[in-house]
């Protein structure tokens, strides 16, 4: 049945290998996915231990309803201790690799140690091997993933891998599987790199049991009626996520040159240039929404290459950011970064940054090597990204991170870095937009666009709407705005959405099925009847709020045990002392209120249950259980 | 589905909304830009069969729109 699947704790220092099965009391407090990872890692993790050093426990996994008929159900979750920000390191990405791991027979692996030259693993069946990746160290992303399912004599076989920045231990290098999905944040593949982990390969033949089956395709049917109908899913199966800049570039809610513009006037880098390069689009397992392109490259150097997205993400990086204003180069940097094995929204920043320290001084020729580091430079943010992922000149300087490299640098560089807890913002703006700046704060991983921004606050729904959503499943009548440049009730809509995508996230279903860039989509209603129909587990809406609020709340305890104090939930100067100098007369000249700021850090804080230190109290804890974790159980 | 929008399947397919005012209305199929009939402000639109989008602003008219955004303001 879905519930059957088992844990594999591998130690790559002894090879040694055991598994064992997943309590379903265990599965009744964090379902799967990126909940039950968390419980591992505080588990499991020494306080204090290097993020690079063999300590450090790394956790691949696929959610509770993964390769269900539920929609999207698709995704994998990576954890570990993160060596960029050495606080809670998690990502998840899309792709096949998932829904083939439970049908290898395992939802968990916990991987310690470090293997003495390059492996990888081969999972299939219940069986797992650990092989040698001597030839396949120094291969590309892509050329990986062909390579083992050569050597494994099998094309079915769904591979995740590190590209050469997370062999050259580039802090925040990715995990990826396919041409694009990528466990982009936090620098996971930089932990499978300082393990010798090159990659896991899986494939398998066991059959996932649905508790409900007619009754679960049924209900999927109606989902997938139902999400298709909206205009959000149309758009996104057209253009991809890239759709967004539409909205955020044309009001003036991105970041360009770093932090100095909020808004790219004359911007020509669209979704809709896509159009003349797409062959096509692609989904990942069970999806509907298609919603990234195939292209291939037509001029220049890179003429020929096929390549997979871009997302919205990559059109900040090597176009806002930067400002480029040359949709090829989002084309190729997407392309590069995706070969490489590398973060795109935090290399575009690095780079940014590095521009912005060029422009002022800070860096000089002598230290780019000659490269001149001037906005909308496409060919030096090309040549940026192979230093950086290569270790090369200055690149090996950022390939360390917003803050070491501050710290190399020196002067007065790190005033123009724009990151929250040693990881950098999405290239949006979030002077206009206190819930989204919130959101940022408070993220238990870093600056974080995926875990709690409230990102149809933008669209200014009538408060009746907002309270259908954000009035339960527990209870809420406090203030709600429909004005996104209020600060009114805004930490509630940060500390629900935090819930729903942390619940989704140990389901393994695609954030883009909830309500995050559509009001219309899944709520934790729908999800009960998921969960119910397809493993036979009761839960009500509010007790799957409640096991979100357990999730994150052991994260909330990795960071504090790891030295998180109320001071790392906070903003760069920049937003409070630099007002937006453009962009729609909403979003122009306005900056975050220090006091206003504060005041939603106290409230986000008492909805939690957190002291004003952003600890939580004794009573939440025994209320969610943890107050006897670590329990080391599992 | 829970917030109950199902009800209107397909009914904003063919409808944008203005990102200055916010108000929504419906430009005729297939034309390239358009103004909003509320505030003025013009929008580049893109269509993929009746979808309809807001591609981008009409930037050549950017600056005059904000001169008189910030007049009607002072005023």
């Amino acid at each position: 049945m879905a519930l059957n699947r088992e844990i594999a704790y591998i130690d790559l220092s002894t090879a040694e290998i055991k598994t064992a099965p997943i309590p379903i009391g265990v599965r009744q407090l964090y379902l799967g996915g990126r909940g039950l990872d968390m419980y591992l890692l505080y588990n499991h993790l020494e306080p204090g231990v290097d993020p690079l050093g063999p300590d450090n426990v790394l956790t691949v996994s696929a959610g509770l309803l993964v390769g269900t008929p539920a929609s999207a159900s698709a995704r994998t979750h990576i954890g570990a201790k993160s060596p960029l920000t050495g606080f809670v390191g998690s990502s998840n990405m899309g792709g096949f690799f998932a829904p083939e791991l439970r049908f290898a027979g395992f939802d968990h692996l916990v991987i310690k140690g470090k293997a003495d030259g390059p492996i990888y693993l081969w999972i299939h069946d219940g069986e797992i091997e650990i092989r040698d990746a001597s030839d396949i160290w120094g291969e590309n992303i892509f050329d990986t993933q062909e390579l083992i399912k050569d050597e494994l004599g099998d094309p079915e076989v769904k591979v995740l891998c590190i590209g050469i920045a997370g062999e050259n231990l580039v802090r925040f290098a990715n995990v990826m599987t396919g041409m694009k999905n990528a466990a982009g944040r936090t620098g996971m593949g930089a932990v499978m790199g300082s393990k010798n982990l090159k990659a896991i390969a899986v494939r398998g033949t066991m059959g996932l049991e649905i508790r409900f089956p007619e009754e679960s395709l049924e209900y999927n049917r109606q989902l997938i009626e139902h999400i298709g109908s909206t205009k959000f899913a149309q758009i996104m199966q057209k253009w991809g996520t890239m759709f967004i800049y539409g909205v955020t570039n044309t009001t003036g809610l991105v970041r360009v040159r770093n932090f100095q513009l909020n808004q790219q006037v004359g911007g020509n880098i669209e979704c809709e240039h896509i159009e003349k390069y797409s062959l096509g689009t692609e989904g990942c397992y069970g999806c509907i929404l298609h919603c990234r392109h195939k292209y291939q490259i037509k001029d220049g150097p890179y003429a020929g290459t096929y390549a997979e997205g871009p997302e919205y993400t990559s059109q900040g990086a090597f176009g806002m950011e930067v400002d480029c204003n040359n949709f090829e180069t989002i084309l190729v940097g997407n392309h590069l970064v995706n070969m490489y094995g590398v973060d795109t929204l935090e290399i575009g920043s690095m780079i940014a940054w590095a521009m912005e320290l060029y422009e002022k001084g800070i860096l000089t020729d002598e230290d780019t090597g000659g490269l001149k580091l001037e906005w909308g430079n496409d060919q030096a943010v090309l040549e940026m990204i192979r230093c950086i992922a290569e270790r090369k000149g200055l690149g090996d300087i950022l390939a360390e991170g917003p803050l070491r490299a501050a710290e190399k640098i020196g002067q007065d560089s790190i005033k123009y870095l724009i990151h929250v807890k040693g990881m950098s913002n999405l290239h949006s703006d979030e002077r206009s937009t206190p819930s989204l700046a919130l959101g940022i704060a408070t993220g238990s991983r870093g600056s974080d666009h995926l875990r709690s921004r409230p990102a149809i606050d933008l669209y200014h729904l009538p408060e009746e709407l907002l309270r259908k959503i954000y009035g339960g499943p527990k209870p809420y009548d406090g203030p709600l705005s429909s004005d996104y440049t209020s600060y009114e009730g805004k930490p509630r809509m940060v500390q629900w959405q935090e819930m729903m995508y942390e619940a989704i996230d140990c389901t393994g279903i695609c954030k883009y099925h909830t309500i995050f860039l559509s009001p219309n989509l899944i709520r934790f209603e729908e999800l009960s009847k998921l969960i119910y129909l397809n493993t036979g587990l009761e839960f009500t809406p509010e007790e799957i709020w409640d096991i979100a609020d357990r999730a994150y709340t052991i994260e909330r305890l990795f960071n504090i045990r790891e030295g998180l104090t109320r001071e790392d939930d906070w903003l760069v100067d920049r937003y409070f002392d630099e007002p937006t100098p453009i962009g729609l007369p909403i979003a122009r000249d306005k900056c975050i209120d220090r006091e206003k700021f504060k005041q939603m850090i106290n409230e986000y804080y008492e909805l939690h249950g957190w002291d004003e230190d952003g600890v939580p109290r004794p009573e939440t804890l025994k209320k969610l259980g943890l107050d006897g974790e670590p329990s080391h159980k599992l | 589905m829970t917030t109950g929008t199902s009800k209107r399947k397909g009914k904003r397919i063919g409808e944008v909304r203005c990102q200055n005012c916010f108000v929504r209305f419906w430009p005729p199929q297939g034309v390239e830009k358009v103004p909003c009939p509320e505030c003025g402000w013009e929008w580049y639109i893109s269509w993929s069969g009746k979808l309809a989008k807001i591609r981008k602003p009409v930037w050549e008219s950017w600056e005059r729109h904000l001169a008189e955004a910030k007049k009607e303001t002072e005023d």
